[in-house]
């Protein structure tokens, strides 16, 4: 039995174990860009801070129509600038999560050699 | 099982499935040993890497020494070589947890068409044990020798309230048994036993119930435990279901549980809610979902709402159920789907915000403050762009509001029809017709769903999710019987409320008494003691001191009543029956119509019965009928809508559903009180004024009358016998038309009450004069009954039309007068003895 086992192990390592690696990489970015909101924050990237916009009303009143006009320009810089430092915060996540996920995918690529190797090196520092 | 559902043709689609690769790591490596060691060197590895990180750090200062960097060499080395196992560990459970996915195995083609079934890990381990994927026949009694290792079956048992011992004890009686089956009827016995679960997939819950069907002495194993087979397919579903969610939570970085994560960066987009939030709560997403199967409770409410609110305008819902009905578990179930990613788009990223409209009105105490202020909640609402606005208790609001002079409907009304908000409101059934039905602005804006209390099976499924909670904050068992019982008993016994609210009542109540009596295990005893405790009806199988008085009760009755044999009997008969279970039908216990001239002891049965049986006369509930005649008589019983002044009966039977009811002088019922009793002999309850069911399921109906007295007279004076009596006195009644057949039909049994001869009278004035000396001997007197004082009584007390009647009134008018003079005088004292002389019996 144990043979088989290996024998499987073996098999699905380089098949469909790769596959589910990748599957559970792609998952965890799909996570993240859901968690940040990310499709929203850019579709809504200009739109003004949580809805805080004035209507310009009825009327015309150049000096109140400047000045809504002001503090809605004020409002989308908010905006744009929360949603920047929240993008940015979701790249950096993204990044870690995919050098991480490399480094790992690379380990478990090697796993079959790089378990007796580690062993072998374990005794090679103790030993020279 | 029957012969033709395991005919079913199947064909293999995996012969051998890759599901069998985990179940292989499993046989080599189990779970609990995989997981100690993926710890431990955990741990162990973690520990060494800190140590040489320590030891590097330090290195400047002692670097210098040979002792110090061998130090360092061998804390690296070891980690090293213990980060090799760790890695080893890791990988064996990702490949373990990635190859023990369910996979799609047969496909059986069934008379409604073919179907493909999957097989989960707990069932692929089984087929392995049984070697099934190679062999042709398998022996299915290894199952049995498997099972003190079977922690999925252990489970089974614990739920059933099983005792392990048990269990050990009837696997040593099938060590060397064997049971060969066919593979092909292993399969289709599998596919038919998922079938009947409503379910696509096999799984350990099949085998479970394969060994039922296939094993008679498994089968007579759980008739001993009163265990059924629906039980034994609930208790293995739950398992098998509570197993699967564990299952799949380890897989955590699959979509399905990675996408449960709530996300932040979207409230960015949406408005602030300023003071909406003041009065409102966000509705969260409830757990409801992970036990209860798809659909199985409020499905269709659910797929009715969030198709309404998925609309592009005139999205709003109005959600009528009566409390307890399960409004907010609703809701929860939005706010999960939405949580979840699996609600229509036209959800996504909305908050599901609950304002309680009554605080509102408190808020607000004059009309314009009240109008301002519900105008600003719901601009926030509808500019907040991500608000699906709950307003609990809207018919209270609406009716508060008018009271204030505020329209509410027409505030609400530009909010309703535009598109920028989603409304639910909820109401409860009665106030939905008598506030909201007529408003035809709220019939054209809100649709409505209203909520079907879940049957049975559906409950049971909800009380498995409540009950996993109660598990954790009470530290107890629930087993499978205590939540079935819990269901059905709340679904019998209780009125207010509805299911599955009331069931849920039922449960925590049996959790407090096991608890209170330090029980772990919570039983279906302690279900059933939670509803006697709280409806006061006996729900226990009667046994002990009960079943010996109900054996009895005859005899204790005629204690009390002279004669009347067919009454009695009728009485206790209809006892016994309700109380061994055999009483199933929705009726009263019993309904009784007591026939006979005044005197002949037709309230005295009923009073005896209340003493004997219920405890106290108090537990009688008499309605003199003629009370209850004309117009009114209805609603002096069920009480009035109009002035809601509440009605006798109604009442009676809230505070004391098992109970006695005497209805003295029946014939001069109104028709409507004869057509409400049509109702309640028949069906077993009635409709108060407001609406509210009644039951009388748990009651024992008297009715007394003294109609057809003349003929009964005529008929004794005639020498007919007891039999010839009852029938033809019925047929009289009948005749006369002082009850019509329907009611006459409805009642159980129909007793006529002989009148009482001489001998019967004596022994009457016999129990008056015990009953006299009983009263006497409390003073410490003594009373010496002779015959001579008895026939005296009989004498005075004689009257053939009146009964036993006068002769009561005689004993007080002559017997205790004499006494209460010998008192006064002094002759007669505390710690004497009385007895009448022939001279006092003569004068009497």
């Amino acid at each position: 039995m144990p043979v088989i086992v290996f024998y499987e192990y073996v098999t699905w390592q380089y098949g469909q174990g790769v596959r589910e690696f990748i599957v559970a990489w792609q998952n965890i970015h799909w996570f993240l860009w859901r968690v940040f909101s990310i499709s929203l924050l850019l579709r809504t990237f200009f739109r003004p801070f949580r809805r805080t916009s004035e209507s310009y009303g009825r009327g015309f009143d150049p000096a109140a129509m400047a000045q809504i006009f002001l503090v809605n320009v004020v409002t989308r810089l908010v905006g744009v600038m929360v949603r920047s430092v929240l993008l940015v915060s979701a790249l950096l996540f993204q990044a870690v999560v995919f050098v991480a996920g490399g480094i790992l995918f690379l380990w478990f690529l090697l796993a079959p050699v790089a378990i007796p190797l580690s062993i072998l090196a374990g005794i090679l520092i103790i030993l020279v | 099982m029957e012969q033709k559902q395991t005919q079913t043709p199947i064909t293999l689609v995996a012969a051998s499935a890759g599901i069998l690769r985990a179940v292989r790591l499993e046989a080599l490596m189990p779970r609990p040993l995989r997981h100690s060691m993926l710890a431990s060197f955990f741990f162990l590895t973690l520990f060494l890497f800190l140590s040489w990180l320590l030891s590097l750090l330090a290195g400047g200062l002692f670097f210098g020494a040979d002792g110090a960097r061998f130090f360092h060499a061998l804390l690296g080395g070891v980690t090293l070589i213990m980060s090799a196992p760790l890695w080893f560990f890791v990988i064996a459970e990702f490949y373990f947890l990635t190859t023990s996915r369910s996979v799609q195995f047969l496909e059986a083609f069934l008379p409604d068409g073919s179907r493909f079934f999957s097989l989960n890990y707990g069932a692929a381990r089984r087929l392995w044990r049984l070697d099934a994927f190679r062999k042709m026949e398998v022996d299915v009694a290894l199952l049995y020798r498997t099972l003190p290792d079977d922690s999925f079956m252990q489970q089974v048992f614990l739920r059933l309230g099983i005792a392990f011992t048990d269990v050990k004890e009837f696997i040593a009686l099938k060590e060397k048994k064997e049971l060969y089956l066919t593979r092909d009827l292993l399969f289709q016995t599998l596919v038919y036993e998922a079938g009947e679960a409503k379910s696509d997939m096999i799984t350990a819950r099949e085998f479970a119930m394969l060994l039922f069907d296939m094993d008679k002495d498994f089968e007579e194993f759980l008739f001993r435990h009163e265990i059924r087979k629906q039980d034994l397919r609930g208790a293995a579903h739950w398992v098998s279901t509570l197993v699967q969610v564990k299952q799949s939570q380890l897989r955590w970085w699959e979509r399905a549980i990675l996408g449960r994560m709530p996300t932040f960066g979207a409230s960015l987009v949406f408005g602030y809610t300023y003071t909406l939030d003041k009065f409102a709560r966000d509705i969260n997403a409830g757990s409801q979902g992970a036990i209860i199967p798809e659909g199985a409770v409020h499905g269709k409410e659910l797929q009715e709402m969030t198709d309404i609110l998925a609309r592009s305008d005139q999205a709003n819902v109005i959600l009528v159920g009566d409390p307890g009905s399960g409004k907010t578990a609703i809701l929860e179930q939005i706010a999960r789907l939405i949580l979840e990613g699996s609600a229509p788009r036209a959800l996504w990223q909305k908050r599901l915000i609950a304002m309680d409209s009554v605080a509102l009105i408190a808020a607000a105490k004059q009309k314009g403050e009240l109008e301002e202020l519900l105008v600003k909640v719901m601009n926030e609402a509808a500019t907040a762009g991500n608000a699906v606005l709950v307003l609990e208790r809207f018919p209270e609001f609406i009716e508060s509001a008018g009271h204030i002079g505020v329209n509410a409907i027409s505030i609400l009304e530009p909010y309703l029809e535009g598109t920028e908000l989603q409304v639910v409101a909820l109401s409860d059934k009665d106030l939905y017709h008598r506030v909201l039905e007529p408003n035809s602005t709220v019939t054209k804006l809100f649709e409505r769903v209203e909520i079907a209390e879940p049957d049975i099976s559906g409950t049971v499924f909800v009380l498995e999710e409540i009950a996993y909670d109660l598990e954790k904050t009470h530290a107890v068992f629930i087993t499978y019987p205590a939540l079935v019982s819990a269901a059905n008993l709340a679904d019998r016994y209780i009125t207010d409320g509805a299911m599955p609210e009331k069931a849920i009542d039922v449960l925590e109540r049996a959790v407090t008494e096991a608890v209170n009596a330090g029980d772990r295990f919570v039983t279906k005893q302690h279900a059933e003691r939670a509803v006697e405790e709280r409806t006061h009806i006996p729900v226990e199988k009667a046994s002990g001191e009960e079943a010996k008085k109900l054996l009895n009760i005859e005899e204790a009755l005629h204690q009390r009543v002279i004669g009347q044999h067919a009454a009695i009997t009728a009485v206790a008969n209809a006892l016994r029956r309700a109380r061994t279970g055999l009483h199933a039908g929705k009726r009263p216990i019993g309904s009784f119509l007591f026939l006979g001239p005044t005197g002949v002891g037709k309230t005295e049965t009923a009073k005896a019965l209340a003493q004997i049986y219920f405890g106290a006369e108090d537990a009688m509930m008499r309605f003199d009928m003629s009370e209850f005649q004309g117009p009114e008589g209805v609603n002096k019983l069920i009480g009035s809508f109009e002035t809601s002044t509440p009605g006798a009966l109604a009442n009676a039977l809230r505070s004391k559903p098992f109970s006695l009811l005497l209805f003295d002088e029946f014939e001069k019922s109104s028709q409507d009180v004869v057509n409400l009793f049509l109702q309640i002999l028949e069906e077993g309850f009635f409709s108060d004024a407001r609406g509210k069911r009644v039951s009388v399921r748990d009651a024992i109906i008297i009715a007394t009358s003294n109609a057809g007295s003349n003929l009964i007279w005529d008929m004794v004076q005639q020498g007919k016998d007891v039999v010839a009596l009852q029938k033809e006195v019925i047929d009289a009644i009948r005749q006369q038309g002082m009850f019509t057949p329907e009611i006459l039909n409805r009642f159980d049994a129909i007793v006529v009450f002989e009148p009482l001869d001489k001998e019967k009278l004596r022994e009457v004035a016999k129990l008056l004069l015990e009953e006299l000396a009983r009263n006497l001997k409390k003073q410490e007197i003594e009373l010496v009954i002779t015959e001579e004082l008895i026939a005296k009584v009989v004498e005075m007390g004689y009257d053939p039309v009146m009964g036993a009647r006068p002769m009561r009134r005689a004993i007080a008018d002559r017997v205790e007068q004499i006494i209460a003079r010998k008192l006064l005088e002094g002759t007669l004292q505390r710690g004497g003895t009385l007895q009448f002389t022939s001279e006092e019996i003569s004068k009497l």
